[in-house]
Protein backbone atom coordinates (compact mmCIF):
# COMPACT_ATOMS: atom_id res chain seq x y z
CA UNK A 1 0.00 0.00 0.00
CA UNK A 2 0.74 3.37 -0.66
CA UNK A 3 2.83 5.79 2.14
CA UNK A 4 0.07 7.53 4.28
CA UNK A 5 -0.32 10.68 5.11
CA UNK A 6 -2.51 11.03 8.01
CA UNK A 7 -2.30 14.11 9.58
CA UNK A 8 0.21 13.71 12.71
CA UNK A 9 -2.74 15.27 15.14
CA UNK A 10 -4.36 11.42 15.50
CA UNK A 11 -1.96 9.43 14.35
CA UNK A 12 1.38 8.45 15.87
CA UNK A 13 0.13 8.17 19.02
CA UNK A 14 -0.89 4.98 20.69
CA UNK A 15 -4.55 4.78 21.53
CA UNK A 16 -4.05 5.79 25.01
CA UNK A 17 -2.22 8.53 24.39
CA UNK A 18 -4.93 10.35 21.77
CA UNK A 19 -6.50 13.24 24.03
CA UNK A 20 -10.31 12.61 24.10
CA UNK A 21 -12.16 15.16 21.84
CA UNK A 22 -15.92 13.97 21.65
CA UNK A 23 -15.60 15.44 17.90
CA UNK A 24 -13.50 15.05 15.19
CA UNK A 25 -12.17 18.37 13.52
CA UNK A 26 -10.70 16.63 10.14
CA UNK A 27 -11.79 13.80 8.25
CA UNK A 28 -9.65 12.41 5.20
CA UNK A 29 -10.45 12.40 1.45
CA UNK A 30 -8.99 10.01 -0.64
CA UNK A 31 -8.65 10.41 -4.57
CA UNK A 32 -9.44 7.21 -6.20
CA UNK A 33 -10.98 5.96 -9.47
CA UNK A 34 -13.35 3.43 -9.98
CA UNK A 35 -10.47 1.20 -11.76
CA UNK A 36 -9.30 0.18 -7.35
CA UNK A 37 -10.12 -3.11 -6.59
CA UNK A 38 -12.61 -2.62 -3.76
CA UNK A 39 -10.52 -5.24 -1.79
CA UNK A 40 -7.81 -3.10 -1.73
CA UNK A 41 -9.11 0.41 -1.28
CA UNK A 42 -11.10 -0.69 2.13
CA UNK A 43 -8.14 -2.58 3.23
CA UNK A 44 -5.97 0.58 3.11
CA UNK A 45 -8.78 2.52 5.11
CA UNK A 46 -8.56 -0.14 7.74
CA UNK A 47 -5.26 -0.15 8.12
CA UNK A 48 -5.93 3.85 8.73
CA UNK A 49 -8.08 3.19 11.50
CA UNK A 50 -10.99 4.83 8.97
CA UNK A 51 -14.62 4.12 10.34
CA UNK A 52 -16.82 5.30 7.50
CA UNK A 53 -16.58 5.51 4.17
CA UNK A 54 -18.27 8.34 1.94
CA UNK A 55 -18.19 7.30 -1.39
CA UNK A 56 -18.62 10.27 -3.61
CA UNK A 57 -17.50 8.94 -6.96
CA UNK A 58 -20.03 9.47 -9.61
CA UNK A 59 -20.50 6.25 -11.91
CA UNK A 60 -19.66 3.68 -8.69
CA UNK A 61 -23.24 1.95 -9.10
CA UNK A 62 -21.64 -1.42 -10.74
CA UNK A 63 -19.12 -1.40 -7.64
CA UNK A 64 -21.06 -0.35 -4.93
CA UNK A 65 -22.51 -3.76 -3.70
CA UNK A 66 -18.92 -4.94 -3.32
CA UNK A 67 -18.44 -1.36 -1.29
CA UNK A 68 -21.13 -2.61 0.46
CA UNK A 69 -20.04 -6.35 1.42
CA UNK A 70 -16.02 -5.60 1.71
CA UNK A 71 -17.31 -2.71 4.28
CA UNK A 72 -19.76 -4.83 6.39
CA UNK A 73 -16.94 -7.67 6.58
CA UNK A 74 -13.92 -5.38 7.59
CA UNK A 75 -16.82 -2.71 10.14
CA UNK A 76 -16.82 -0.25 8.49
CA UNK A 77 -19.80 2.28 7.32
CA UNK A 78 -20.25 2.43 3.90
CA UNK A 79 -22.90 5.81 3.07
CA UNK A 80 -22.39 5.77 -1.18
CA UNK A 81 -23.86 8.99 -2.90
CA UNK A 82 -23.85 10.76 -5.82
CA UNK A 83 -21.34 14.30 -6.15
CA UNK A 84 -24.31 16.11 -4.99
CA UNK A 85 -24.28 19.34 -2.91
CA UNK A 86 -27.51 19.71 -2.14
CA UNK A 87 -27.29 21.16 1.41
CA UNK A 88 -28.85 18.10 3.12
CA UNK A 89 -26.83 15.80 2.10
CA UNK A 90 -23.69 17.51 2.84
CA UNK A 91 -25.17 18.71 6.46
CA UNK A 92 -25.13 14.92 6.97
CA UNK A 93 -22.01 13.87 5.63
CA UNK A 94 -20.61 16.39 8.07
CA UNK A 95 -22.70 15.40 10.85
CA UNK A 96 -20.89 11.85 10.37
CA UNK A 97 -17.96 13.19 10.03
CA UNK A 98 -18.10 14.78 13.32
CA UNK A 99 -18.48 11.52 15.04
CA UNK A 100 -17.09 8.87 12.91
CA UNK A 101 -13.31 8.78 11.55
CA UNK A 102 -14.38 9.48 8.08
CA UNK A 103 -12.90 8.96 4.67
CA UNK A 104 -14.57 10.54 1.25
CA UNK A 105 -13.42 8.50 -1.45
CA UNK A 106 -13.73 10.69 -4.75
CA UNK A 107 -12.94 11.40 -7.97
CA UNK A 108 -12.77 14.17 -9.80
CA UNK A 109 -16.09 15.14 -10.71
CA UNK A 110 -16.88 15.36 -6.74
CA UNK A 111 -14.20 17.72 -6.14
CA UNK A 112 -16.69 19.99 -4.93
CA UNK A 113 -17.80 17.95 -2.18
CA UNK A 114 -15.01 18.22 0.13
CA UNK A 115 -14.72 21.83 0.22
CA UNK A 116 -18.68 21.35 1.20
CA UNK A 117 -18.47 19.34 3.87
CA UNK A 118 -15.21 21.10 5.36
CA UNK A 119 -17.41 24.24 4.99
CA UNK A 120 -20.52 22.92 7.05
CA UNK A 121 -18.53 22.21 10.29
CA UNK A 122 -15.16 23.98 9.58
CA UNK A 123 -13.12 21.15 9.49
CA UNK A 124 -10.30 20.18 7.67
CA UNK A 125 -9.92 17.67 4.48
CA UNK A 126 -6.73 15.72 4.91
CA UNK A 127 -5.54 13.77 1.84
CA UNK A 128 -4.77 10.12 2.37
CA UNK A 129 -2.51 7.98 -0.24
CA UNK A 130 -2.37 10.95 -2.79
CA UNK A 131 -1.03 8.98 -5.65
CA UNK A 132 -3.67 6.30 -5.25
CA UNK A 133 -5.79 5.43 -8.54
CA UNK A 134 -4.42 8.42 -10.68
CA UNK B 1 -51.38 29.00 23.55
CA UNK B 2 -51.58 25.06 22.08
CA UNK B 3 -50.69 22.46 24.13
CA UNK B 4 -47.62 22.03 21.59
CA UNK B 5 -46.08 25.41 22.12
CA UNK B 6 -46.01 24.58 26.31
CA UNK B 7 -43.34 21.69 25.39
CA UNK B 8 -40.20 22.71 27.35
CA UNK B 9 -36.64 21.84 27.00
CA UNK B 10 -34.53 21.85 29.58
CA UNK B 11 -30.82 23.15 29.35
CA UNK B 12 -29.99 23.22 32.99
CA UNK B 13 -27.30 20.97 35.00
CA UNK B 14 -28.12 19.23 38.10
CA UNK B 15 -25.28 21.07 40.00
CA UNK B 16 -27.09 24.00 39.54
CA UNK B 17 -29.62 22.68 42.36
CA UNK B 18 -27.06 20.55 44.32
CA UNK B 19 -28.06 22.47 47.52
CA UNK B 20 -31.66 21.98 46.96
CA UNK B 21 -30.78 18.04 46.35
CA UNK B 22 -29.05 17.87 49.15
CA UNK B 23 -31.56 18.26 51.67
CA UNK B 24 -33.66 15.16 50.17
CA UNK B 25 -34.89 12.42 52.30
CA UNK B 26 -35.74 9.59 50.46
CA UNK B 27 -39.17 7.60 51.11
CA UNK B 28 -39.18 5.00 48.75
CA UNK B 29 -38.13 1.82 49.19
CA UNK B 30 -37.70 -1.59 47.86
CA UNK B 31 -35.98 -4.75 48.47
CA UNK B 32 -34.57 -7.09 46.10
CA UNK B 33 -33.74 -10.72 46.21
CA UNK B 34 -30.41 -12.29 45.45
CA UNK B 35 -30.30 -16.32 46.35
CA UNK B 36 -32.64 -15.54 49.09
CA UNK B 37 -30.70 -12.70 50.59
CA UNK B 38 -32.92 -9.66 50.44
CA UNK B 39 -31.67 -6.34 50.32
CA UNK B 40 -33.66 -2.38 50.57
CA UNK B 41 -32.71 0.32 48.95
CA UNK B 42 -33.87 3.97 49.65
CA UNK B 43 -35.40 5.69 46.61
CA UNK B 44 -35.99 9.60 45.45
CA UNK B 45 -39.53 9.52 44.82
CA UNK B 46 -41.17 12.81 42.95
CA UNK B 47 -42.98 13.40 46.39
CA UNK B 48 -39.39 13.76 48.19
CA UNK B 49 -38.25 16.34 44.99
CA UNK B 50 -41.37 18.07 45.28
CA UNK B 51 -40.93 18.72 48.98
CA UNK B 52 -37.47 19.97 48.88
CA UNK B 53 -38.64 22.24 46.15
CA UNK B 54 -41.11 23.53 47.97
CA UNK B 55 -39.32 24.22 50.97
CA UNK B 56 -36.76 26.18 48.85
CA UNK B 57 -39.11 28.30 47.10
CA UNK B 58 -38.96 27.15 43.87
CA UNK B 59 -42.28 25.84 43.84
CA UNK B 60 -45.14 28.17 45.04
CA UNK B 61 -48.12 27.13 47.33
CA UNK B 62 -50.66 24.79 44.98
CA UNK B 63 -47.92 24.46 42.44
CA UNK B 64 -47.71 20.98 41.43
CA UNK B 65 -44.11 19.78 40.39
CA UNK B 66 -45.76 18.02 37.30
CA UNK B 67 -46.80 21.36 36.20
CA UNK B 68 -43.12 22.75 36.23
CA UNK B 69 -41.48 21.19 33.37
CA UNK B 70 -37.80 22.84 34.62
CA UNK B 71 -38.17 21.17 37.95
CA UNK B 72 -39.73 18.02 36.46
CA UNK B 73 -36.31 17.79 34.37
CA UNK B 74 -33.94 18.69 37.12
CA UNK B 75 -35.69 16.17 39.07
CA UNK B 76 -35.48 13.35 36.83
CA UNK B 77 -31.69 14.11 35.99
CA UNK B 78 -30.76 14.29 39.86
CA UNK B 79 -32.53 11.01 40.27
CA UNK B 80 -29.97 9.36 37.10
CA UNK B 81 -27.11 11.20 38.38
CA UNK B 82 -27.64 9.76 42.10
CA UNK B 83 -27.65 6.69 40.55
CA UNK B 84 -31.19 5.59 40.55
CA UNK B 85 -30.98 3.26 37.73
CA UNK B 86 -27.64 1.57 38.68
CA UNK B 87 -25.73 2.40 36.09
CA UNK B 88 -22.25 4.09 36.88
CA UNK B 89 -21.92 5.53 33.22
CA UNK B 90 -25.54 7.06 33.31
CA UNK B 91 -24.60 9.00 37.16
CA UNK B 92 -22.07 10.70 35.10
CA UNK B 93 -23.62 11.53 32.16
CA UNK B 94 -26.08 13.16 33.98
CA UNK B 95 -23.76 14.90 35.80
CA UNK B 96 -22.27 16.45 32.85
CA UNK B 97 -25.58 16.80 30.06
CA UNK B 98 -23.97 19.34 27.83
CA UNK B 99 -20.63 18.28 27.77
CA UNK B 100 -21.78 14.58 26.78
CA UNK B 101 -25.23 16.38 24.11
CA UNK B 102 -28.20 14.77 26.77
CA UNK B 103 -31.47 16.61 25.60
CA UNK B 104 -34.48 16.76 27.85
CA UNK B 105 -38.10 17.26 26.61
CA UNK B 106 -40.82 17.42 29.28
CA UNK B 107 -44.24 17.06 27.05
CA UNK B 108 -47.39 19.25 28.09
CA UNK B 109 -49.96 17.04 28.65
CA UNK B 110 -51.76 15.62 25.70
CA UNK B 111 -54.31 13.41 26.82
CA UNK B 112 -54.29 10.74 24.30
CA UNK B 113 -51.83 8.01 23.76
CA UNK B 114 -51.45 8.46 20.11
CA UNK B 115 -51.53 12.33 20.19
CA UNK B 116 -48.28 11.48 22.78
CA UNK B 117 -46.76 9.46 20.16
CA UNK B 118 -47.01 12.01 17.40
CA UNK B 119 -45.36 14.55 19.70
CA UNK B 120 -42.99 12.02 21.04
CA UNK B 121 -42.23 11.67 17.35
CA UNK B 122 -42.03 14.56 15.95
CA UNK B 123 -39.14 15.65 18.90
CA UNK B 124 -37.43 13.07 18.97
CA UNK B 125 -36.82 13.10 14.94
CA UNK B 126 -35.59 16.79 14.57
CA UNK B 127 -32.63 15.54 17.74
CA UNK B 128 -31.27 12.90 15.30
CA UNK B 129 -29.34 14.29 12.66
CA UNK B 130 -27.68 17.03 14.58
CA UNK B 131 -24.33 15.46 16.03
CA UNK B 132 -24.02 17.30 18.75
CA UNK B 133 -27.04 15.21 20.59
CA UNK B 134 -25.74 11.78 21.56
CA UNK B 135 -29.13 11.05 23.89
CA UNK B 136 -32.92 12.39 24.03
CA UNK B 137 -34.85 11.78 27.20
CA UNK B 138 -38.68 12.63 26.61
CA UNK B 139 -40.32 13.37 29.81
CA UNK B 140 -44.08 12.59 30.41
CA UNK B 141 -45.09 14.03 33.58
CA UNK B 142 -48.73 13.57 32.72
CA UNK B 143 -47.99 10.16 32.51
CA UNK B 144 -48.37 8.23 35.72
CA UNK B 145 -50.15 5.22 35.31
CA UNK B 146 -47.60 2.47 33.85
CA UNK B 147 -50.35 0.76 31.42
CA UNK B 148 -51.17 4.60 30.23
CA UNK B 149 -47.35 4.59 29.37
CA UNK B 150 -47.84 1.04 27.70
CA UNK B 151 -50.20 2.38 25.47
CA UNK B 152 -47.48 5.14 24.13
CA UNK B 153 -45.46 2.57 23.42
CA UNK B 154 -47.38 0.68 21.50
CA UNK B 155 -48.96 3.62 19.79
CA UNK B 156 -45.46 4.81 19.17
CA UNK B 157 -44.67 1.47 17.86
CA UNK B 158 -47.20 1.88 14.79
CA UNK B 159 -45.13 4.90 14.27
CA UNK B 160 -43.52 4.97 10.86
CA UNK B 161 -39.42 4.28 11.62
CA UNK B 162 -40.60 2.91 15.41
CA UNK B 163 -40.99 -1.09 16.48
CA UNK B 164 -42.48 -2.15 19.10
CA UNK B 165 -41.85 -6.02 20.39
CA UNK B 166 -42.34 -8.47 22.84
CA UNK B 167 -39.23 -9.50 24.90
CA UNK B 168 -40.91 -11.79 27.30
CA UNK B 169 -43.66 -12.62 29.43
CA UNK B 170 -43.49 -13.11 33.90
CA UNK B 171 -45.69 -13.54 36.43
CA UNK B 172 -45.89 -11.35 39.20
CA UNK B 173 -47.45 -12.05 42.27
CA UNK B 174 -48.61 -8.61 42.83
CA UNK B 175 -49.75 -7.64 39.32
CA UNK B 176 -50.49 -10.98 37.93
CA UNK B 177 -49.17 -11.64 34.30
CA UNK B 178 -46.78 -9.28 32.63
CA UNK B 179 -45.80 -8.50 29.30
CA UNK B 180 -42.13 -7.01 28.55
CA UNK B 181 -42.20 -4.39 25.74
CA UNK B 182 -39.39 -3.66 23.92
CA UNK B 183 -39.31 -0.24 21.93
CA UNK B 184 -37.04 0.46 18.96
CA UNK B 185 -36.32 3.60 16.68
CA UNK B 186 -34.85 3.84 13.21
CA UNK B 187 -31.65 5.77 13.63
CA UNK B 188 -28.99 6.61 11.33
CA UNK B 189 -26.72 4.32 9.40
CA UNK B 190 -29.77 1.63 9.41
CA UNK B 191 -29.31 1.06 13.05
CA UNK B 192 -31.99 0.58 15.77
CA UNK B 193 -32.11 2.63 19.09
CA UNK B 194 -33.43 0.56 21.95
CA UNK B 195 -35.35 2.94 23.98
CA UNK B 196 -35.23 2.95 27.55
CA UNK B 197 -38.29 3.48 29.88
CA UNK B 198 -39.01 4.32 33.35
CA UNK B 199 -41.80 5.31 35.27
CA UNK B 200 -42.44 6.07 39.01
CA UNK B 201 -44.43 2.86 39.64
CA UNK B 202 -44.31 -1.04 39.86
CA UNK B 203 -44.41 -3.09 37.69
CA UNK B 204 -41.21 -1.84 35.95
CA UNK B 205 -38.41 -2.95 37.41
CA UNK B 206 -36.68 -1.78 40.13
CA UNK B 207 -33.57 0.22 38.45
CA UNK B 208 -36.36 1.77 36.15
CA UNK B 209 -38.66 3.65 38.96
CA UNK B 210 -37.44 7.07 38.24
CA UNK B 211 -40.40 10.26 39.81
CA UNK B 212 -41.27 10.47 36.57
CA UNK B 213 -42.00 8.77 33.10
CA UNK B 214 -38.99 8.99 30.59
CA UNK B 215 -38.55 7.98 27.18
CA UNK B 216 -34.36 7.98 27.35
CA UNK B 217 -33.13 6.96 23.72
CA UNK B 218 -30.11 7.01 22.02
CA UNK B 219 -29.65 9.32 19.26
CA UNK B 220 -26.53 7.73 17.60
CA UNK B 221 -24.83 4.57 16.09
CA UNK B 222 -22.34 3.11 17.20
CA UNK B 223 -18.87 4.28 16.57
CA UNK B 224 -18.43 1.16 14.29
CA UNK B 225 -21.44 -0.69 12.97
CA UNK B 226 -23.25 -3.79 15.00
CA UNK B 227 -23.30 -5.65 11.69
CA UNK B 228 -24.87 -8.79 13.34
CA UNK B 229 -27.92 -6.95 14.90
CA UNK B 230 -27.94 -3.24 14.39
CA UNK B 231 -28.52 -2.60 17.83
CA UNK B 232 -27.71 1.02 19.02
CA UNK B 233 -27.74 1.31 22.97
CA UNK B 234 -26.42 3.78 25.99
CA UNK B 235 -23.57 1.84 26.54
CA UNK B 236 -22.03 3.26 23.16
CA UNK B 237 -21.68 6.08 24.39
CA UNK B 238 -17.39 7.38 24.97
CA UNK B 239 -16.69 9.48 27.84
CA UNK B 240 -13.70 10.83 28.64
CA UNK B 241 -12.14 8.30 31.42
CA UNK B 242 -9.14 6.03 31.48
CA UNK B 243 -9.38 2.90 31.17
CA UNK B 244 -8.49 1.70 34.63
CA UNK B 245 -11.90 4.17 35.44
CA UNK B 246 -13.70 2.72 32.84
CA UNK B 247 -12.62 -0.83 34.05
CA UNK B 248 -13.95 -0.03 37.54
CA UNK B 249 -17.06 1.68 36.60
CA UNK B 250 -18.51 -1.47 34.57
CA UNK B 251 -17.55 -3.73 37.30
CA UNK B 252 -19.37 -1.20 40.05
CA UNK B 253 -22.16 -0.69 37.05
CA UNK B 254 -22.68 -4.67 37.20
CA UNK B 255 -22.75 -4.66 40.76
CA UNK B 256 -25.38 -2.19 41.30
CA UNK B 257 -27.70 -3.60 38.66
CA UNK B 258 -27.44 -7.24 39.99
CA UNK B 259 -27.77 -5.97 43.65
CA UNK B 260 -30.89 -3.80 42.79
CA UNK B 261 -32.77 -6.03 40.51
CA UNK B 262 -32.19 -9.09 42.13
CA UNK B 263 -33.40 -12.37 40.59
CA UNK B 264 -37.21 -10.95 39.94
CA UNK B 265 -36.26 -8.22 38.16
CA UNK B 266 -33.54 -8.85 36.06
CA UNK B 267 -34.94 -9.59 32.93
CA UNK B 268 -37.53 -6.91 33.03
CA UNK B 269 -34.32 -4.11 33.95
CA UNK B 270 -32.43 -5.36 30.44
CA UNK B 271 -32.03 -2.60 27.92
CA UNK B 272 -34.02 -4.36 25.56
CA UNK B 273 -36.75 -3.82 27.56
CA UNK B 274 -38.44 -0.40 27.55
CA UNK B 275 -41.37 -0.80 29.95
CA UNK B 276 -43.58 -3.86 31.50
CA UNK B 277 -47.06 -4.05 31.44
CA UNK B 278 -49.90 -5.98 32.95
CA UNK B 279 -51.32 -8.50 29.88
CA UNK B 280 -55.14 -7.52 29.35
CA UNK B 281 -56.38 -10.59 30.79
CA UNK B 282 -54.61 -10.12 34.16
CA UNK B 283 -55.37 -6.00 34.05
Amino acid sequence: MMKPMTSPSSRDLAPDETPWRRFNDEFFSLHAGLSVAPDALIEGLVDEGIELIVDARPGRDADAAAMKAGCDLAGLYYVPTTATQDLPDVARFANLALRHKTCVVFDENAEDLLIAIAAQKSMVAVPLFPDAGR
Amino acid sequence: MSRHTDDYRWDGEVASLEYVFARIDRSGRYRSLIDGVEREFAVTTSTDYEKVFRASGHLKAGEALRSAPELVAAAQAHWHAEGGNGCRFAMYLSENRRAFGWESWVLAERGDPVAYALAVDERVRACLEPAEVDVISILLPHVEDPGRFGDVVRALGDLESWNVSTQGEETDASHGDLQLLGLSLAIELEHWSEVLGFGPAAPLAYTRRAPFTELAIRAKPPKRPRVSNHRAYMADIEVDVDRDTMAAWWRETEQRRAERLGDEHDARGKARVTTVVQNEAGA
